[in-house]
């Protein structure tokens, strides 16, 4: 098996090589100059996109006597049609001065449909068939005058698409709501709408060697650090692969350590998100067909965060971190430390709740990891069963799955009360961490810990709990530090463990940016002490 | 060495804090119960200054060489036979050491927390455990460190705190009535708690300000110093002398005796008994990180992995020479005495005189 799955590889590799070489990503395509002669532009055309239906080609004249062709070709349903219709041939048709055609210079009426003939914002001239190729399959309409090599590439983008709208995924409370889409033209709009600086980098560029997925990198250029700005343009261009359908693809292929079960890459649909990630000089990834933009680099703290804990005032949000922090606590490790417990050292526990214990275990058919794994498993199994399910269909699974479920195998003695407690309290503390992708990292470590426990008791969960802590120690999410919040000691990391007030949070997160590390200044506070100042003075009068 | 961070000031304190406090801290208070009485308190500073002196002379002489290990510089004070000899020497007491207290640990945990379980797998699922961090470099291990020693020493001092209702102050008279003679043969006892400073040997390249390396070892043991002598007051005002003599693992019993009237934090062994893992993991794993240094520098070799997990294969199975504890602590209290004093005394104090005669001067 293995030596056939080699050489499919190499067969592969072999296609990519050639396919390399006829069509490919906008750097390495070859370019194909484009001919005088409609005709032979038109056969290249038509023979690179032979038996694609969706092609249209409006082959057209000019002039009373029709005596010049142009052509339109364009993909059908990625384009505005009526656009076309209205703006483009309606006035190279109608609004036409005969004498220009009748001088017969190929170059006079191609400059002619350029600046007077053709009512679209944004055109440009390439002289290139590849690159027109690659632009009828984008969504622009390519025209073609004959007798120039001068080809118009005209945007007439316009596709069946989703509003903005809000995120089924971060939802806030409180903040704005709106939320990325598909298009990446209105995603960037909605980053930009937030950062009205010139100082905004979106670099464009194409990944996937036959999707021609756009990506962009958005980061700010005096705020950020260029080291990692660096690593992620070197990442990114290391990609190579033949489609690209969501930015998980992009993630997986940049992260530093695929082997751990921690995300190295934030991912969102909310812009704001990402607009603060840029203010802390961060870089953001927006990829096109997806709502979900990547951040990076990305620290264990940061996937606390939600941006509600900055629209709200600084004690709720020092009260949320709080909760999570002990919530995560609970969600990795509490199943594993009442198997410990309970299966293990009942002596070491308070007498009244060991005996309490010992009394809702009374005949339970089942030894304590048995039961825990079992609960476990279900739990997973409702959640994904419930994802599956439209709507209110998932809500009605989840009563009868967790209610009923839960009730009647309690009252059936399969399993203790208890356990189904603590499966509960745990499945709960999990929904309560702001980052999916973090809370699906801490089921897989509850499973491992769960092993441990079952395996050498309490000792088995510190062993466990060291095992993870050196592993997040060690982890680097392009080049800073996986538990910089906590350990570092650069300017402003502490202030963001919990949420410090506002005012006093004047520096950006040290470990993410070197150059620009300010971001307020004290005007207040001056203004605040000269004030109480002066009230001190009138009490002591 | 997988990381090349090097470590701060600051977390270099740490590490020596949470290299020092180990398997010891469980029976401190016993032992000096046994050597001074009531008295047993003066044990503890009269130890940690003798460790401080130790320290002092190690530290200087490793901020002397800003860039090398014990191994470079003690070739440049006394050339290449001895700089083997001293290197191997140190390597024996690292090993030894590490074995002694794996297996201290294993048997303690044999006893608390898993009496069914044989101590081999407990021995060697700690030592595997303890070759991720150690195999990732001396920075993931201060790091470690760091984050260990807040929790021990915050929730160690809550505990005392905890315990204060059972306290007895009267149970540290009378004062002073010890012969002086019995103090200073138990203060050189004490003295070896305190060992663990010696891994300074190899930290002078991995600190990021040598000029520093000085005060922050001098701070960290002096801290460990004051650590002590709180574990000591208190158990000693808690249970009294010659309870103290009896018990073997004193602090753990302390744990059982929390007693918060109308809360359920009523027996808080396991709490004392997780806490104390960690510590042992933070003294085994830099140990076990300076002796698989000192045995990469022996064989001069650049690759740096494979030597941690032989030297654990060798701690393994000398962990598993003494038949019983009663022959184990003998055999601590043998190599400690000896290979201790000496590796922690008579080494830096010739490479130290070595140094003045070739007139090296400290950094900074």
């Amino acid at each position: 098996m293995r030596i056939i799955k080699r050489k499919r590889r190499s067969s592969d590799q072999a296609r990519y090589d050639s396919s390399n070489q006829n069509m490919n990503s906008m750097e390495i395509m070859e370019k194909v100059p484009s001919e005088k002669s409609l005709d032979s532009n038109l056969e290249y055309i038509k023979g690179k996109l032979k038996d694609c239906s969706d092609i249209v080609y409006r082959e057209f004249f000019i002039g009373e006597e029709k005596e010049w062709r142009l052509i339109l070709i364009y993909t059908d349903g990625l384009v505005d049609k009526s656009f076309i219709s209205d703006f483009i041939l309606k006035s190279l048709m109608f609004k036409w001065d005969d004498n220009i055609i009748k001088e017969k210079s190929a170059e006079k009426i191609y400059q002619n449909v350029k600046n007077k003939a053709v009512a679209v914002a944004d055109i440009s001239e390439i002289e290139d068939l590849n690159e027109a190729l690659l632009a009828v399959l984008s969504g622009d309409t390519v025209l073609i005058t004959d007798g120039t090599n001068k080809i118009l590439k005209l945007s007439t983008r316009g596709w069946p698409t989703r509003g903005v709208e809000e995120p089924n995924a971060d939802v806030l409370v409180r903040g704005p709501r709106d939320g990325f889409t598909e298009t990446l033209r209105f995603n960037t709009a909605l980053v930009r709408r937030r950062i009205r600086d010139p100082k905004l980098k979106m670099k464009a560029m194409k990944i996937g060697r036959r999707s021609q997925t756009d990506v962009v990198i958005a980061y700010i250029e005096d705020i950020v650090n260029r080291e990692v700005l660096q690593e992620v343009e070197k990442r990114l261009n290391s990609i190579d692969i033949d489609a690209v359908l969501d930015s998980g693809y992009i993630e997986q292929l940049i992260e530093d350590n695929w082997k751990s079960i921690f995300p190295q890459v934030q991912s969102t649909e909310r812009p704001d998100k990402v607009t603060a990630a840029l203010y802390e000089g961060r870089v953001a990834i927006l990829v096109d067909n997806t709502p979900f933009a990547l951040i990076v680099p990305v620290t264990l703290g940061t996937l606390f965060q939600s941006p509600e804990d900055y629209y709200e005032r600084w004690l709720i949000g020092t009260l949320t971190r709080i909760v999570r922090y002990g919530a995560s606590f609970l969600a990795i490790i509490l199943p594993s430390l009442y198997v410990a417990f309970t299966g293990f050292h009942p002596g070491i526990m308070p007498t009244q709740l060991t005996l309490f214990v010992a009394g809702t275990r009374e005949d339970l058919p089942f030894p304590i990891v048995i039961e825990v794994v079992m609960m476990e498993l279900a739990f997973e199994l409702l959640r994904e069963a419930g994802i599956r399910l439209p709507g209110p269909i998932g809500e009605a699974m989840g009563i009868v799955g967790g209610i009923i479920i839960g009730q009647a195998a309690v009252q059936a003695r399969i399993v203790s009360p208890l356990m189904v407690i603590v499966v509960a309290t745990t499945a709960i503390a999990s929904f309560a961490i702001p980052s999916y992708n973090l809370a699906i990292a801490y089921r897989i470590y509850r499973f491992i810990l769960i092993v441990f426990a079952a395996l050498l008791g309490l000792y088995g969960v510190v062993l466990g709990a060291i095992c993870i802590l050196t592993h997040l120690i060690c982890q680097k999410s392009f080049g800073i530090p996986y538990l910089a919040h906590f350990i570092t000691y650069a300017e402003g990391s502490k202030k963001d463990v919990i949420r410090a007030p506002m005012p006093s949070m004047h520096k950006r997160p040290g470990f993410y940016t070197q150059t620009n590390k300010v971001r307020m200044q004290d005007k207040r506070k001056e203004e605040f002490e000269s004030i109480e100042k002066g009230g001190g003075q009138d009490g002591q009068q | 060495m997988g990381n090349n961070d090097k470590i701060s000031p600051y977390q270099c304190s740490v590490l020596v804090i949470m290299t020092l406090i180990g398997i010891g801290i469980l029976s401190l208070s016993s032992s000096v119960a046994d050597k001074a009485g009531p008295d047993g308190w003066i044990l503890i500073i009269g130890g940690g200054i003798a460790s401080l002196i130790s320290a002092w002379m190690i530290a200087t002489l490793c901020s002397m060489f800003p860039e090398d290990t014990v191994f470079e510089f003690s070739e440049k004070l006394l050339g290449k036979f001895f700089s083997y000899l001293i290197t191997v020497i140190l390597l024996i007491h690292f090993v030894t050491f590490d074995a002694f207290e794996i297996r201290v640990f294993g048997e303690v945990i044999k006893v608390f927390l898993l009496d069914r379980t044989p101590i081999e797998v407990i021995i060697i699922s700690f030592i595997i455990t303890s070759l991720y961090p150690v195999r990732h470099g001396i920075e993931p291990l201060a790091r470690l460190s760091e984050i260990f020693g807040f929790t021990v020493i915050i929730s160690g001092l809550l505990l005392y705190l905890a315990n204060i209702s059972n306290m007895d102050l009267t149970n540290l008279l009378p004062f002073l009535r010890t012969p002086p003679t019995k103090l200073l043969t138990g203060v050189f006892a004490t003295f070896l708690s305190y060992l663990g400073y010696e891994i300074t040997f190899i930290l002078a390249p991995h600190i990021s300000d040598v000029t520093k390396l000085r005060s922050s070892v001098i701070w960290g043991v002096f801290i460990v110093m004051i650590f002590y002598l709180t574990t000591v007051i208190v158990l000693l005002s808690v249970f009294g002398v010659i309870e103290n003599k009896h018990m073997i693992w004193p602090l753990l019993t302390l744990g059982k005796m929390v007693d918060f009237p109308g809360l359920f934090l009523e027996n808080l062994e396991s709490l004392v008994m997780t806490l104390w893992i960690l510590t042992v993991f933070t003294t085994f794993a830099p140990f076990l990180y300076t002796a698989s240094v000192l045995l990469a520098k022996l064989f001069n070799s650049k690759e740096f992995n494979y030597f941690p997990v032989a030297l654990s294969v060798v701690i393994y199975f000398l962990s598993l020479i003494p038949q019983n504890v009663v022959e184990l602590y003998k055999l601590i209290d043998l190599f400690s005495y000896y290979l201790g004093t000496f590796v922690v005394f008579v080494i830096p104090l010739i490479l130290l005189i070595a140094a003045k005669i070739r007139g090296y001067k400290m950094t900074g």
